[in-house]
């Protein structure tokens, strides 16, 4: 059953520190994503879509429960295991990029596999297909403060998957592109062959989104 | 496997790119102390005083190492990037020493090129009574050798505690990094 399983989330307690007192994000939740499947998590603004991608991701730590990715028990590795983990099984697509601006669009994607030490041809033709598969080679070289925020959606989208991660995870995609942007991207999660196969989660408020995704689950924001 | 021990190289060269505005201001304001100090250390008759070379050499490393803590505390988005996409503490502390202690030895030649001369022509020209061991004794090698040295030292000390910064800073969760800097 848990070979079925890339992800699997159980009793999840997540809380963060507020000014006054502690927020809980997530009190005890059990999740889980089939290995291939697309999946859309909808929710109001607050009800923790974020903090999900970032527990499953290790960018951040529950207080308890077990989260596995690929069979592995991530909350029980120390740090330096879960990013290492984390380069070689997930890629992120962040909702505010997070890519740096002064790299080109070509070293941004170049990132991960320099940080995973893969060598310089091996590492070129990587990029190059990330750029391709992801429709932004054309503006490689130029910097990512040169190039619109529905590109560097796209750039952010090409950086997670250069490491051929089984998993990828973005975080509202979609969040700030226009109509025909979003279709774009939208068109490139349903029908890229680089992620034939892969696990995809998209946390999102559109329905254009939903209706994509084969799975929708729905996150509650709990009352104060 | 050979190229995963040269990542932390790799990774401060990025690191360089990406913060080369800072990077440049950072280098300036080192180049300014090292040249102040180059000149009052020989003004001040460099080993031969050893209270007033003590302060100045605590006064100056102060400097440095604030200057290059500064760079270390403005790195901080890149460090949750490199994070996130997989680099390990101990990679991000050894590529953010290997950028600190650059940048701090570039800035402080440059400023020992600038500080040494005027601080010859100072020495040489204004008539300070210098005892027997002071830098106008000293051959000019000598003096720069003394100045580097010192130098050298303020830079070390800047960079191993931007590198334990980073280190004790890298424990924190990625979305923590990001979270505090956006």
């Amino acid at each position: 059953m848990s070979n079925d399983f890339v992800v699997r989330m159980e009793h999840v307690k997540k809380t963060y520190n507020g000014y006054a007192k502690k927020i809980n994000i997530f009190t005890d939740i059990s999740f889980q994503l089939k290995r291939g499947e697309f999946v859309a998590v909808v929710g109001p603004t607050g009800c923790g879509k974020t903090t999900l991608i970032n527990l499953i991701a290790g960018l951040d730590r529950p207080e308890s429960g077990n989260i596995f990715v690929d069979g592995v028990n991530i909350t029980k590795l120390d740090d330096n295991k879960v990013v290492e983990l984390r380069g070689r099984k997930i890629g992120v697509v962040f909702q505010i990029h997070n890519l740096l601006p002064n790299l080109s669009v070509y070293e941004n994607v170049e990132l991960p596999l320099g940080i995973q030490g893969v060598n310089g041809e091996e590492r070129k033709s990587r990029v190059n297909e990330a750029l391709e598969t992801a429709n932004v080679s054309s503006y490689a070289q130029r910097k990512i403060t040169t190039i619109s925020v529905g590109e560097r959606q796209m750039v952010a989208i090409a950086r997670a998957i250069v490491t051929h991660p089984d998993i990828i995870l973005m975080d509202e995609p979609t969040e700030y592109l226009d109509p025909f942007t979003t279709d774009m991207v939208l068109a490139f999660i349903k029908s890229s062959n680089i992620l034939k196969g892969k696990t995809v989660l998209v946390t999102t408020h559109r329905s254009k989104v939903t209706k994509a995704a084969e799975r929708v689950t729905a996150l509650k924001k709990k009352l104060p | 496997m050979a190229f995963r021990n040269m990542t932390p190289i790799w990774l401060a060269v990025k690191d360089f790119q990406t913060t080369w505005f800072r990077v440049k201001l950072v280098i300036a304001t080192i180049i300014a102390i090292t040249a102040d100090f180059a000149i009052l250390f020989m003004l001040m008759n460099g080993w031969s005083n050893p209270i007033a070379t003590a302060l100045l050499l605590i006064l100056a490393s102060v400097g440095l190492s604030a200057a290059l803590l500064h760079l270390t505390k403005r790195t901080f988005y890149e460090m949750g990037v490199f994070k996130a996409l997989g680099a390990s503490r101990g990679t991000i502390a050894a590529s953010l020493f290997i950028k600190l202690f650059i940048t701090g030895l570039v800035g402080s030649m440059i400023g020992v090129v600038i500080g040494v001369p005027i601080g010859l022509f100072f020495t040489a020209y204004i008539s300070i009574p210098l005892p027997a061991g002071s830098f106008a004794s000293m051959a000019p090698l000598e003096v720069l050798l003394s100045t580097v040295l010192s130098c050298i030292l303020g830079v070390l000390v800047g960079a191993l505690a931007g590198g334990l910064l980073t280190w004790e800073r890298a424990k924190l969760h990625v979305s923590e990094i990001l979270v505090n800097v956006k």
